[in-house]
């Protein structure tokens, strides 16, 4: 049987709405409402091809119904884009940076407690935290992006951040527990409320509280309960190493799995063509 | 009406229609156009994302059914939802006698 003017209808709205996880249900229940409507306008004797038009008409057109799915309540857009998936591949970057830079830390990058300090390797380690910290920040608008919030107060102000992290990483590299921490709660902030939860790839960047979290241990046990050994600025190595390489490893995993997840999304098709009706056959 | 009005109050009248009981998407519809006298006019398509993310936010929720050949997705207001609606319901009457004593002008008084 081929297909008719229902059939290619729903096909278009699937195809334009590939980039939604349960897009097929979303086919299917557009298609039962449709039959359902056609099925009662056949019975009060309107031509099966008529009643298509008719059911059609009143559903609306293809891009006008994609584009109520790919707005927030308030209209913003909430697709995967070209720059979502930028994104993506800039989260699968920062994740290795973060992890790269978690390893030359443990490898005397600031501290001498595994190894000796050297300034090389300060060096080294402030480059990659800089690198990290801005596919991080690039990552973050993504996700901002994805889920509609990029242009409200809260994705502006996490995204300035960043920005302004990724410039001060390099001449205060050994502040950055401190400085990720203002971040992960600005980017904590940024994604409240709903929506965020049905978009996979921005679960995974709530794993950035745990950088406020380092911030507090650092100073918990860095100035108010020190622990092991003092250096020659004052400082606490252990409670400083400690939570930046588990807040580093965390935010690798993080970013790692933001990464992917945006990559994963076909990029939304809100400006398509509509799709060409075919008459109904016999 | 025009449709740009029904549109800001969709949620509440999407919980309104289902406070009586479970319906899927259509009958949702046909008992929006039926109760408002046929003063619905959005795409009907449209109302579909509305009903996903007040099932997304815990108003509503879903079940599939596929017994009549088609597969079938009917809603149902959740706890949550019920509480929302009332609360939405007392604004809106609050907001409509309000609205409608300044509209229609101060009482007649021929003393």
């Amino acid at each position: 049987m081929e297909p008719d003017l229902i059939d290619t209808y729903v096909a278009a709205l699937r195809a334009r709405l590939r980039w939604r996880v349960d897009v097929d249900d979303v086919a299917d229940e557009a298609a039962d409402h449709l039959r359902e409507h056609a099925d009662r306008l056949v019975a009060q004797g309107i031509a099966p091809e008529t009643a298509q038009r008719e059911t059609l008409d009143r559903f609306g057109d293809v891009a006008v119904v994609v584009r109520a799915f790919a707005v927030t309540a308030d209209g913003r857009p909430a697709v995967p884009t070209r720059l979502t998936h930028a994104a993506g591949v800039a989260g699968l970057g920062a994740g290795a940076a973060w992890a790269a830079s978690a390893v030359v830390a443990a490898a005397g990058g600031h501290t001498d407690l595994l190894v000796p300090w050297s300034l090389a390797r300060y060096e080294l380690w402030t480059v990659l935290l800089a690198v990290a910290v801005a596919l991080t920040t690039f990552t973050i608008a993504g996700v901002l992006a994805r889920t509609g919030r990029l242009r409200s107060l809260s994705g502006v102000t996490a995204v300035f951040l960043g920005v302004l992290l990724t410039a001060a990483t390099v001449p205060l590299g050994w502040a950055v527990t401190m400085l990720a921490g203002v971040l992960g709660a600005a980017v904590v902030v940024a994604l409240r409320g709903p929506g965020v939860d049905e978009v996979a790839a921005a679960r995974g960047m709530r794993w950035l509280t745990v950088w406020p979290a380092g911030a507090a241990a650092l100073w918990l046990f860095d100035e108010a309960y020190p622990i092991g050994r003092t250096d020659e600025y004052g400082d606490h190595p252990l409670a400083w190493l400690t939570p930046f390489l588990v807040c580093s490893l965390c935010s690798a995993i993080a970013l790692a799995r933001t990464g992917s997840g945006l990559r994963a999304e076909a990029v939304a098709d809100l400006d398509g063509s509509p799709p060409a009706l075919t008459p109904v056959s016999g | 009406m025009r449709g740009e009005s029904l549109k800001g109050h969709l949620d509440l009248l999407v919980l309104a229609v289902l406070a009586d009981g479970p319906l899927h998407g259509y009958a949702i519809i046909e008992a929006l156009r039926e109760r408002s006298g046929q003063a619905f006019d959005l795409p009907e398509g449209t109302v579909y994302p509305v009903l996903h993310r007040l099932e997304r936010a815990g108003r509503l929720a879903s079940d599939w059914d596929a017994s009549t050949g088609r597969r079938r997705r009917t809603y149902r207001l959740t706890g949550p939802g019920r509480g929302v609606l009332e609360v939405e319901r007392a604004a809106w009457n609050e907001f409509v006698t309000a609205v409608g004593r300044v509209v229609q002008g101060p009482a007649w008084n021929p003393i």
